[in-house]
């Protein structure tokens, strides 16, 4: 049940992407805990150099939910009791014992880093076995150093966090910012918050390593020696807002500029209600994209409930977690921000997924919210409009002797976007390409 | 009665939004050899046109990125030039003269300081940094270039050398060179002119923010087999 938190994520293609006909290769998620009110989000950055970075990066972050539901289970859940009138999904929670918080963070720091990344090496060995990579048959390279050379293409970074009202826990390896932004613990209900009380921690720092575009990768051989992991008990503060965000978003600001901006979120969620807020997030990012970094920005927070003017209900807790994708013309293409359709159990990500990898995509087998989706109504409307402007590229270009020639004049007239759609649109449809 | 005003976040972050950085340095031989068969002349005049074309370049493809310069001398030890790194925007070539030795160490070193992380913006891209010399060091190259490569942003920089002429150290520009690729010799005039343009592209490559992991391949700028080619003319004079 959520009844402390809410949680806003939105990704946005970059400027720099859409000049060069790349797709937003960022990603993220998150999850609400129903029974310990856990939140759980994930962010994630595949890399511009790797040609399937943004399968990598929607790897990651599945890889990273699951493994930290799975902590969660392990860890908190299990000491749930159920309220005395037995009502279903009526938990309160046992208070959180040192014993526990020493087993979650021994756990977190031994065992955490290691599952991910091998959930993420499954999911991605799993789709070069469905979607091969074009290797030289002449290489003496092993199998194993062959799985590693191709598994370079998912390169990604991720940031993901665990936020409760007692403790928080936090991953990374590569670039990116997760900030906790707190307030001193106050016995009341009634929050007041100014900025001189709120302090921005930033949880983790880079190393010289990355710099100028660089950056650690779940891709890497030695990838766990660069992860960094952290659990910290909550004991004389409270979170007010827990930021994750790729650094498209840092690089579009001062190191300064972006930790104050950071303490401001936390006053105008006091200020501004979550709708409110959820309606121009989206505008900031585009600003910071097309007059910043032209990068990714993909921001995801989760902010106290409590300091929002407004009185959210029981029932209104759904509406309190959003999501949004830049739906750009984009192969795992993306739900557009539906004020409606908020708490959706159908998770975008792997909407995304079950679009962009299928190679024999039946809509119509899909469930019925899929085939009336935006995704798929846009997808039809690309493609219309890609057949014809091809069709008519053919008829003007064919050349009287009868050749190919000028089919091959009509597919270098359609943009890399877009022979990226037909790729995955194509066995569907029946397309010659 | 009409509805109250509600007041709306704003659609902007309180943040000042800025565009990244990319610093361009030229590092120039100014030896009393680079005076002769008006080598240092056609450099003046070709890096001074091109300016321009660099400018329109950066602004038709460079997505949000602010170009800043700064010019290197060596000869006698070396010197800054224009130290301070200039926007692009207002930067203008002031011509250089030849005299002395060639001191390209001491330029090393001092490309070292400049790209001290204590020097550059947070989110600084991959410096450009591009080396013209007809000649052969007269002093120890290997500290300064150490010293240079052992700076993160020197190790991460995008290093291009010009040979000059028919006297110019190959082997030795290459060690400076980030790439055995972006390792000329040109022995024309015309070439350089072209070498000129090609750096323009450079900057557009580098000045998109496409990020790679921090232990692999560096990105690749592509040199075209014209580039690559000799250009020597007849009688072995730098015309243009």
């Amino acid at each position: 049940m959520n009844e402390c938190w809410m949680v806003s994520a939105h990704s946005l293609i970059g400027k720099s992407h859409l000049h060069k006909s790349l797709p937003n290769q960022d990603a993220i998620d998150r999850f609400i805990d129903p029974l310990s009110g856990c939140v759980i989000i994930a962010v994630a950055d595949g890399h511009g150099s790797c040609s399937r970075s943004q399968y990598g990066s929607t790897y990651a972050i599945e890889a990273a939910i699951e493994e930290l539901k799975r902590l969660l289970k392990q860890f908190l859940t299990s000491s749930l009791q159920p309220k005395e009138d037995g009502q279903e999904n009526q938990y309160s929670a046992s208070p959180i014992s040192s014993l526990r918080f020493t087993e979650m963070s021994r756990h977190a720091n031994e065992s955490l880093g290691n599952a991910i990344v091998n959930r993420w090496r499954a999911s991605v060995s799993q789709h070069i076995k469905d979607n091969p990579i074009n290797i030289d048959t002449q290489s003496t390279a092993t199998f194993s150093e062959r799985v590693s050379e191709q598994r370079l293409e998912y390169g990604s970074t991720l940031l993901a966090a665990i936020v409760h009202a007692d403790f928080s826990l936090f991953f990374q390896i590569g670039d990116g910012v997760i900030v906790r932004v707190a307030s001193d613990l106050i016995d009341t209900d009634e929050v007041a918050l100014v900025i001189e009380d709120l302090r921005a921690e930033v949880i983790f720092t880079g190393d010289d390593l990355q710099i100028a575009n660089a950056t650690h990768s779940l891709c890497e051989e030695d990838v766990l020696r660069h992860m960094q992991v952290r659990f910290q008990r909550h004991e004389n503060s409270v979170s007010r807002v827990v930021l994750l965000t790729t650094d498209g978003y840092t690089n579009s600001m001062s190191s300064d500029d972006f930790l104050d901006d950071c303490r401001a979120y936390a006053i105008e969620y006091q200020k501004y209600t979550f709708e409110q807020m959820e309606a121009v997030i989206p505008q900031r990012l585009q600003v910071l994209t097309n007059e910043g970094s032209g990068d990714d920005i993909t921001l995801g927070m989760v902010i106290d409930r409590k300091i929002s003017p407004k009185r959210y209900t029981q029932q209104e807790s759904d509406l309190l977690v959003g999501l949004s994708i830049d739906s750009s013309i984009d192969p795992r293409g993306g739900l557009s921000a539906d004020p409606t359709d908020f708490g959706s159990n159908l998770s975008t990500t792997t909407l995304n997924r079950e679009l962009s990898d299928s190679t024999s995509l039946d809509v119509d087998s899909l469930e019925p919210k899929l085939s009336t989706s935006p995704i798929a109504q846009k997808t039809d409307a690309v493609f219309a409009t890609l057949s014809e402007s091809i069709d008519s590229a053919s008829y003007d270009d064919e050349p009287s002797s009868g050749s190919t020639e000028h089919i091959d004049v009509a597919k270098k007239k359609v943009t890399a976007n877009s022979k990226s759609i037909l790729k995955h649109c194509s066995p569907w449809r029946g397309w010659w390409w | 009665m009409p509805d109250p005003i509600v007041e709306e976040p704003s659609n902007r972050t309180r943040a000042k939004v800025v565009g990244r950085v990319l610093r361009f340095i030229w590092v120039v031989d100014c030896s009393g050899s680079m005076s002769q068969d008006q080598k240092m002349a056609t450099l003046n005049t070709l890096v001074r046109e091109q300016i321009p074309e660099i400018r329109i370049e950066s602004l038709e493809n460079s997505v949000n990125a602010t170009l800043e310069m700064q010019v290197l001398a060596f000869s006698d030890g070396a010197r800054w030039e224009v130290s301070q790194p200039t926007n692009l925007e207002t930067f203008t070539w002031k011509d250089l003269t030849a005299d002395g030795v060639t001191d390209m160490g001491a330029a090393f070193h001092e490309l070292a300081n400049a790209l001290d992380m204590s020097k550059m913006p947070k989110a600084a891209l991959a410096p450009v940094l591009v080396l013209i010399t007809d000649g052969q060091a007269t002093d120890d190259i290997k500290p300064g270039l150490e010293k240079l490569l052992a700076q993160p942003f020197g190790k991460k920089s995008i290093r291009i050398g010009i040979g000059i002429g028919e006297d110019a150290d190959m082997d030795q520009i290459r060690k400076f060179t980030s790439n055995s690729e972006y390792a000329f010799h040109c022995k024309t005039g015309r070439k350089l002119a072209k070498l000129l343009k090609w750096v323009s592209g450079v900057i557009s490559d580098v000045s998109n923010p496409i990020s790679n992991v921090t232990n692999g391949d560096e990105v690749i700028i592509r040199v075209s087999d014209t580039l690559k080619a000799d250009d020597s003319t007849a009688d072995g004079s730098f015309i243009s």
